[in-house]
């Protein structure tokens, strides 16, 4: 055999069992099956390694919530209902890589004691879908999954598609939707570590959280710890894409440099373009300006910078986008997506979709921009979930820094006349 | 009980104290603050939807919502905050943005929630100017029940209705369709709702959205009065409240809201049968038949024309037989009791309803029986041939929320599935009265396993052995199969601890009528100088009759004739009657022949006291003021002091009614003590049949909705009916018998044809028939309801 393996991404995309075990894989089961579950759990928190759906929650603390008893059966599940605008980055691992979630989903469930897994992927990734199937089945064969894996484990994965709600990408709606329920956010708690999926302790993690694992217990906590600073370690995967010239998903070491990033390995902006503004986490975090991206891409720095890192999916937005438009599209989104549970979210975002449809047919009042900013006041922090302080930031942000974007509507100028 | 741990806190600068897991609202509301709440239900499981009730906690980032958070040490919280009221004031401009504010023409104004929260905790303005939005069936379009209203455009979202669908009713037949705000409650099974609670959706909507459809338009409930009253329609005995407009008359029938765990919820049947009393059939006015003449007279004028009959009855008095049904209560029953044996001094009375099996329940369980509190607080709920659903739909609704919201796990046994078996962990089938059978085998099994078991049985068995409190309740069909079975269930709760026992007659206030009134065999307390050898069921009175032995008649209740089985042989009997004096609320063929019928107060109108199934006290206060004529009980009241009796007033007989109560409940404690008897619990076993073996088991039962042919009589619950005959899927290929075929069922001599509607849900050997879906003359061969008839079934009928 040849290198250990070392990344998140298969160089050659190519998914099968064959091409996985050439580039080294499930090499991890050996370092695995050596540990107790405890070691597992340990050796997970103290690589300090964060979970990659956007929260940013320390891995093996989730997984040392799991009671080692428990009447019911516990499950390990993977969000892979990646439906964030800009990000794109669980799809390549999941498409071009899917063994190296399985991996890491086994070696979850040996951790906490779980016998079966779930795969929750994304409605609309179906060749995600045909390829983690695949992978299921191959593994499965060849005894990476199953009754007796390596001879002392049992576990097994079920991969469910969903049918196309961001809101099932927040782990309890997954969880609600896993069980054939309408996807709406639970109430918490309980929270699913507690009662999850079938009130079994549950771990849901993100599918580049799982791909990390084998990585981890393959090149040791040395080689992990050695990517980032502290409190943000480890090789991570970025998704870039708006106004650079190489777009794409590019798998880098915690706390490189965000300009960097952006001008040198993303290939900066087209010519003759200038920075606007970057949303540093996907479409729900806040808007970082040209002046405040001068700093390492990880966790904590971007958190300083008044964003978050969310899911790493990088949006360049140069001059040739008006601000108002922008603020819109993502409404639309967001809107289009509100699950209609709490009020503020599904009346307010509602409200301010048809705000920005007069703004954008010059039907807007100046009455509108404190209105917006009062109505956001009204949303953010009042909601059941995460989803509609999501959608704020984007429509505050946008006026705070652009307020002139924002008046020229008002006054009738169509934003094109700025192109 | 454990004391359970208090905790301090300090809501808006009142320091106050509660146990642990009391949520903030309610901590709130004890101390006289108002939360606004929305989605929050005090029988629903919390939910956090609306926002309406976020509060501030001190040190705390977020506001949290009062509905969901328990109250904790040292917490404390404001409710009245800057932030709060801003918070408040945003969800309700959020709520009224898309909301079409049609007040004028919505049947909810006047009891609105949103209204009044709006007005209390709005800003009294809004800022939305876009355009509302307008789901299709703004005014009803989509037809989910003729009995219920729907709009729409005014739901606010709050899931009370879906949830209590799920978690009340048991049903999951409305839920929310699409998403954001596009989100719309209504149903993926595009057909008629038939759930047996419905209506309780329309109950707790805070909004015009889903309201009683049979009241639409008709009244607003500034006009309209609620008196407080009980159904009398099964022995649920839920308390209602009685709506009346301006000119008196019934305008609608809802639950109290209340705290309590009985309040809240109606079924269907008394929600929506108010209107079975106010037509055609209503009996009005007297009629007098005498030799010569017939005439009529309102029986509030004039007492004399019944004083007449009685007297003639207390002349004869061996030969007269005093005959009650359950639909009375117990003030009326016990001077029906009192008046029979000390003025008319006559030996027989007796109730319509089958009672041996009820006797042998209340001496050994009045008073002990499972209570609501006990259902909710069970881990295992044993189901013993009880459909509760269509019998006795609100003792379901406990064992729905005990397993929906509690966890209990249930189990159900008998020869039909019933609603309650689809939320069960499993079913066993047993035929049709040999409920008794199957008690004494699962107490077999306790001690040790049978190998010949059903896994479903060894189910039951493993439950009950690791229950920590468990109810066992049987229905009307063990209830039947007389005091053998009361034995055989006393004795399986006697080896579990912690067990509780309940029996569930199907009829109005049976136990009260019975505990009262007596039976020829069975004086109540008061009575013990009195012979207790009369006649004591239906049929030796008719028998006595047809002798000769028996020359005039008392008949008491409400929809005689209904309980009177074999009705062409009763009326060739009281032809031969010297009187037949019936009090009833119905004209029939039975007032038509009476020598003398009063109109009294029906099931909405009357006074007086009910002991639900579940031991309940239950006061109707009779304050309708369109009744027809006077209360019975009065008017009994009056006739035994012209008869010669002591004058007694309403108000020392409601304390004697108690009293004897209580006598019943401290006997039922002595006869527990002797452990003996249940041990005695009959060896004799097979007290059922073999269904199929020796012809086809017909159960009979009321169809949802109905209340035997009660229902019927009005129009909103009349558009549900359904005949056809229930046939095991199994049974019905193997007579080639495809589902909706027509068939004859051949019972006896009669013949009836119905269409046959297969399913999995019945036993093999056994089908169901709806005894109120049949007309009163193919019904008057059908023996009740209890015990089940063999019949035949030949396939081809005409149409
Ligand atoms: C509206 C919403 C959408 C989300 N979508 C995703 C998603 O697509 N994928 C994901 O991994 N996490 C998503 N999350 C975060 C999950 O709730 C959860 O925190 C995450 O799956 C935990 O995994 P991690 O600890 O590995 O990050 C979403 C959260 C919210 C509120
Ligand atoms: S914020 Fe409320 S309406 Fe929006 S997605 Fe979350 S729960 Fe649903
Ligand atoms: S639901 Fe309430 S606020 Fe809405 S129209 Fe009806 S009465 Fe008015
Ligand atoms: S229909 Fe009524 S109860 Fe149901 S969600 Fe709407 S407002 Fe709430
Ligand atoms: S019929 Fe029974 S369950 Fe229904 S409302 Fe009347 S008493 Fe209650
Ligand atoms: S009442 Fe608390 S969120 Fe609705």
């Amino acid at each position: 055999m040849s290198e250990p393996m070392k990344t998140l991404l298969a160089p050659d995309r190519n998914p099968s069992l064959e091409k996985y075990l050439a580039r080294g894989g499930y090499a991890s089961y050996q370092e695995l099956f050596k540990k107790s579950p405890k070691e597992v759990v340990d050796m997970v928190s103290t690589s300090g390694l964060r979970g990659r759906g956007g929260a940013g929650f320390p891995t093996g603390r989730k997984w040392s919530f799991i009671p080692e008893k428990s009447q019911r059966p516990k499950y390990v599940v993977c969000n892979a209902d990646e439906g964030e605008p800009g990000t794109f980055k669980d799809r390549e691992i999941l498409e071009g890589n899917p063994h190296l979630l399985i991996e890491g989903m086994v070696a979850c469930g040996y951790a906490i004691g779980s016998n079966q897994g779930y795969i929750y992927i994304r409605g609309e990734f179906y060749a995600g879908y045909l390829r983690c199937v695949e992978a299921v089945k191959e593994a499965r064969a060849k005894g990476y999954l199953g009754q007796s894996i390596n001879g002392k484990f049992a576990f097994d994965i079920i991969v469910h598609r969903g049918a196309g709600a961001y809101i099932c990408g927040e782990e309890t709606a997954l969880l609600d939707s896993l069980e054939g329920e309408r996807g709406q956010p639970r109430l918490k708690p309980p929270f699913p570590a507690v009662e999850g999926l079938f009130r079994g302790p549950t771990v849901v993690n993100n599918v580049e959280t799982f791909a990390s694992v084998p990585l981890l217990l393959i090149n040791g906590l040395d080689w992990y710890k050695s990517f980032g600073s502290p409190n943000n370690y480890g090789p991570k995967l970025f998704a870039i894409s708006g106004n650079v010239t190489k777009p794409g998903v590019y798998e880098l070491p915690m706390g490189i440099s965000f300009k960097d990033f952006i001008y040198k390995t993303a290939g900066g902006l087209p010519k003759g373009r200038t920075l606007k503004a970057v949303i540093p986490g996907g479409s729900s975090t806040s808007l970082l300006l040209p002046k405040q991206i001068d700093i390492p891409l990880d966790y904590d720095s971007i958190a300083k910078a008044g964003s978050s890192l969310g899911s790493a999916a990088i949006i360049v937005i140069d001059d040739s986008n008006c601000m108002v438009m922008t603020a819109k599209i993502l409404t639309e989104f967001y809107h289009h997506e509100s699950c209609g549970k709490c009020t503020p979210c599904r009346e307010g975002l509602s409200w301010i979709e048809q705000i920005y449809h007069r703004l954008e047919s010059g039907q807007g009042k100046a009455s509108d921009i404190p209105l917006l900013l009062d109505l956001c006041d009204q949303i953010v922090g009042n909601t059941f979930c995460p989803l509609a302080d999501g959608a704020v930031p984007i429509i505050h942000d946008t006026i705070i820094h652009f307020r002139s974007e924002y008046e020229a509507h008002i006054a009738g100028k169509c934003c094109e006349q700025k192109h | 009980m454990a004391d359970i741990a208090k905790v301090r806190l300090t809501i808006d600068g009142i320091s106050t104290e509660a146990e642990k897991g009391v949520l903030l609202v309610e901590a709130a509301r004890r101390i006289g603050i108002k939360i606004p709440v929305f989605c929050s239900h005090s029988k629903l499981l919390p939910l956090g939807a609306c926002r309406i009730c976020l509060v501030e906690i001190e040190k705390a980032p977020k506001l949290v919502t009062a509905c969901t958070t328990p109250v904790g040490e040292g917490m404390v919280v404001f409710t009245r905050s800057a932030r709060v009221v801003k918070a408040r004031q945003g969800i309700v401009e959020f709520l009224l943005a898309n909301h079409p504010l049609d007040c004028p023409i919505c049947d909810q104004g006047g009891e609105c929630e949103l209204q009044d929260v709006c007005f209390e905790f709005g800003r009294g303005k809004s800022r939305f100017e876009d355009i509302k939005r307008n789901f299709d069936n703004k005014y009803g379009r989509i037809k989910l029940s003729p009995v219920l209203s729907w709009v729409n455009n005014r739901c606010i979202h709050c899931e009370r209705c879906t949830r209590v669908c799920h978690q009340v009713v048991g049903e999951d037949h409305i839920g929310m369709l699409n998403r954001g705000d596009k989100a719309m409650i209504s149903t993926f099974q595009f057909t008629q709702m038939t759930c047996e609670l419905c209506g309780n959706c329309a109950e707790v909507c805070p909004t015009g959205t889903i309201t009683n459809g049979t009241v639409k338009y008709k009244d607003r409930v500034w006009n309209l009065t609620p008196n407080p009253s009980v159904c009398l329609l099964c022995s649920s005995s839920c308390a209602t409240r009685v709506w009346t407009d301006l000119k008196g008359k019934v305008t609608r029938v809802t639950a109290p809201k209340d705290e309590q765990d009985c309040c809240d919820f109606l079924c269907a049947k008394g929600r929506f049968s108010f209107d079975a009393d106010q037509g055609e059939q209503r009996l009005r006015e007297g009629t007098k038949i005498t030799s010569e003449v017939a005439e009529t007279f309102q029986q509030s004028e004039s007492l004399q024309p019944t004083v007449q009959a009685f007297k003639a009855l207390a002349k004869d008095s061996g030969s007269t037989a005093v005959i009650y049904n359950s639909r009375i209560a117990n003030e009326e029953a016990y001077l029906v009791g009192r008046i029979a044996r000390t003025v008319l001094k006559t030996p027989h009375v007796v109730p319509l309803e089958n009672h041996e099996g009820l006797t042998s329940y209340l001496d050994r369980f009045s008073g002990r029986q499972s209570t609501s509190k006990d259902i909710l607080s069970a881990d295992l709920i044993l189901l013993v041939d009880a459909p509760l659903a269509r019998e006795t739909p609100m003792i379901g609704y406990f064992v729905t929320r005990a397993v929906r919201q509690k966890g209990a796990a249930l189990y159900t046994v008998g020869p039909e599935k019933t609603r309650h078996s689809s939320m069960g962990l499993a079913h066993h089938w047993n035929a049709p009265g040999a409920s008794k059978d199957f008690v004494l085998s699962l107490i077999e099994a306790l001690q040790s396993r049978k190998s010949d078991a059903s896994a479903e049985f060894n189910k039951i068995v493993d439950a009950v052995q690791g229950s920590r409190q468990m109810v066992i309740i049987a229905g009307s069909r063990p209830l039947a199969e007389g005091p053998a079975f009361i034995r055989a269930i006393e004795s399986l709760s006697s080896k579990v601890a912690n067990s509780k026992v309940l029996m569930v007659p199907e009829g109005g206030n049976t136990l009260g009528a019975m505990l009262m009134a007596g039976s020829g065999m069975r004086v109540p307390g008061w009575g013990s100088n009195v012979s207790q050898n009369g006649c004591s069921v239906q049929e030796d009175v008719l028998g006595a009759i047809e002798k000769g032995s028996i020359k005039n008649v008392l008949l008491i209740g409400e929809d005689l004739q209904e309980g009177l089985i074999n009705w062409p042989r009763w009326k060739t009997a009281f032809a031969k009657l010297a009187n037949l004096v019936v009090f009833d609320a119905f004209r029939s063929e039975l007032t038509s022949l009476a020598t003398l019928a009063v109109p009294v107060r029906s099931f909405h109108e009357f006074e007086g006291s009910v002991l639900s199934a579940l031991g309940e006290w239950k006061i109707a206060r009779g304050s309708i003021p369109g009744a027809v004529g006077q209360s019975m009980s009065r008017l009994l009241l009056k006739l035994e002091s012209e008869l010669g009796g002591a004058e007694q007033s309403f108000a020392s007989v409601t304390s004697e009614v108690k009293k004897l109560y209580q006598w019943h409940v401290s006997r039922a404690t002595e006869a527990v003590e002797d452990k003996k008897s249940a041990d005695s619990a009959g060896k004799d076993k097979s007290t059922g049949g073999n269904p199929g073996k020796d012809g086809v088991f017909l159960l009979i039962g009321n169809d949802l909705y109905h209340s035997g042919a009660m229902t019927l009589r009005g129009a909103h619950l009349g558009q549900f009916l359904n005949r056809s005959l229930l046939m095991n899927s199994a049974d019905a290929e193997k007579m080639k018998i495809s589902n909706d075929a027509r068939v004859q069922l051949k019972i006896g001599s009669d013949k009836v044809s119905v269409a046959v509607r297969t399913t999995d849900d019945i036993m093999s050997g056994c089908c169901f028939l709806a005894l109120n879906s049949l007309s009163p003359d193919e019904r008057r061969w059908f023996g009740g309801i209890g015990k089940p008839l063999t019949a035949v079934i030949i396939s081809g009928g005409a149409a």
